[in-house]
């Protein structure tokens, strides 16, 4: 397969306004279609870095998103490419029905009003919610909107998914239906996460971040296999295969 | 966390929910300052409105009680601030005493809250908004309230939760230590409330927002329901005619 640099961050530092250094010369290629992980403990960096990815946050160093490096002026184009989804979908979700919220990247694009609908409506299709459009945001359970909140950026069909912690507080059958969702959608990936399984899932390759630097950089089944590796940045082996080898031991 | 619905019953199916915002924010405009507008001591008039409301409610297929209920809210309210009425005893004029303009103040605003509660009953709060968008109120007002119907009870959650967290802890301490401690509450949610809404504009930002808020339209006026608005409000400007000839 032809690689094709979707994501290049290059020499990436920075430090919140108290002094938190919470990125420390971060260097990373992503390609197009790639699924990637970033793993890390709490604290480590991984939100700071995604919110990176759209400008949101802009430190030193330069970010580039399919080859156009990051700056003020190109940031709405960036942010069309870039579809963020944040952890709290409390945070995410600001309008007083699903439809507004839904629709609401697109009408920013001024799409006509025909297309905004099939849009909205395609997007709380893929997500499982058809005809969740006029309901209000506010009784949704948790899990519907952290779907919905998925919704929100599919349906301005970004090239780059960038998910904080999309599994984080929900249920053993929606964290399943998220799987699904993320393995099926065909773009370019980036996970933030500590939930390893859902990594070991979905994402072939995987970067290990602690402190604000990145501590490993490579194939998922490596990485996620080495126990010394995830101990030494606050991690552990994921459940599925810490059992699995409790079974070998036996 | 479960709370009532602001907007509860606003999706019933009866002609006033189905009519447009605009038109129902507009009468209700108008009714609000007729009854206003009525002199305290003028019966007769505030009779014929509270039948109107009562007839609308029933058209509207809301259930009456819940609607008394809702209105009760206003009175502590209103009777607190116009309490010192009562004990004026010169009053503009031997007809216009504190006695009376104490009952016409409180009739005033009972009916205009009733008036309200209805709008708000058969509209829902996204219509509503929409209908004043395209009545021409500023965007950024419309804005504000959208947020605040959307955050209002999470900010409540919220509230809750911190309150709840200092009750499982404050075994044992005296009430002034108690008391004390709820001022630290207070600005703990004021910063999270700051801070959930500067993770919103991010939020925002990220799905290209720029300063604009666009949103299309999706309400239409029909011939019928302006007719039967122009109808309505014929009707309480009659009212006012003939109570104002025929004063009690």
């Amino acid at each position: 397969m032809h690689y094709e640099p979707c994501i290049e961050v290059r020499n990436l530092s920075f430090s919140y306004p108290d002094g938190t250094e919470a990125l420390r010369n971060i260097s990373l290629v992503i390609g197009r279609g790639e699924k990637v992980a970033i793993v890390g403990p709490n604290g480590s960096g991984k939100s700071t870095l995604l919110l990176h990815l759209n400008g949101i946050l802009r430190g030193k160093g330069e970010v580039r998103i399919l080859g156009k490096a990051i700056n003020k002026a190109n940031l709405k184009e960036v942010r069309r490419e870039v579809g963020l989804v944040f952890q709290e979908p409390d945070d995410q979700l600001f309008s007083p029905t699903v439809f507004d919220d839904v629709a609401f990247g697109p009408l920013n694009q001024d799409l006509s009003a025909e297309e905004v609908r099939t849009r909205v409506k395609e997007a709380l299709q893929e997500v499982g919610l058809p005809g969740y459009e006029n309901r209000s945001s506010h009784h949704l359970s948790y899990g519907e909107k952290k779907r919905v909140s998925i919704a929100t950026v599919l349906s301005y069909n970004p090239e780059i998914l960038a998910l904080d912690e999309p599994t984080s507080n929900t249920d053993p059958k929606n964290r399943r239906r998220l799987i699904n969702l993320l393995k099926g959608l065909a773009k370019t990936i980036v996970i933030a996460t500590h939930d390893l399984d859902l990594v070991l899932d979905v994402c072939p390759r995987c970067l290990i971040i602690n402190q604000g630097e990145i501590r490993a950089n490579g194939k998922t089944e490596e990485l996620l296999t080495n126990p010394h590796l995830l101990e030494s940045n606050d991690l552990e082996l994921p459940l599925s295969l810490s059992r699995l080898q409790k079974i070998k031991d036996q | 966390m479960q709370h009532s619905y602001l907007d509860k019953y606003s999706n019933l199916n009866s002609a006033i929910h189905k009519a447009d915002p605009r038109l129902k924010i507009l009468i209700a405009l108008f009714f609000v300052l007729s009854i206003l507008l009525t002199s305290s001591g003028n019966l007769l008039e505030f009779a014929l409105y509270a039948l109107i409301i009562a007839s609308l409610v029933i058209a509207s297929r809301v259930p009456p009680l819940f609607i008394l209920k809702r209105s009760l809210i206003i009175i502590p309210f209103v009777v607190l601030i116009s309490l010192f009425l009562l004990f004026d005893r010169t009053g503009l004029s031997a007809e216009y005493n504190g006695r009376v303009l104490f009952r016409g103040i409180v009739i005033k605003s009972y009916l205009a809250i009733l008036v309200l509660i209805l709008l708000s009953s058969t509209t829902p709060f996204p219509s509503l908004l929409q209908g004043l968008q395209r009545l021409k109120i500023s965007k950024v007002f419309i804005l504000l309230l959208s947020f605040m119907y959307r955050y209002i009870f999470i900010l409540a959650d919220e509230a809750m939760r911190l309150t709840r967290g200092k009750r499982s802890r404050e075994f044992g301490a005296g009430k002034w230590r108690q008391i004390k401690s709820t001022a630290p509450l207070i600005g703990i949610l004021f910063i999270r409330t700051y801070e959930k809404g500067e993770r919103a504009y991010s939020a925002m930002c990220s799905r290209g927002f720029d300063g604009t808020i666009r949103t299309f339209n999706t309400i239409n006026l029909r011939m019928a329901e302006m007719l039967v608005g122009f109808a309505l409000i014929t009707i309480i400007v009659l009212v006012k005619i003939f109570s104002n000839s025929h004063a009690l």
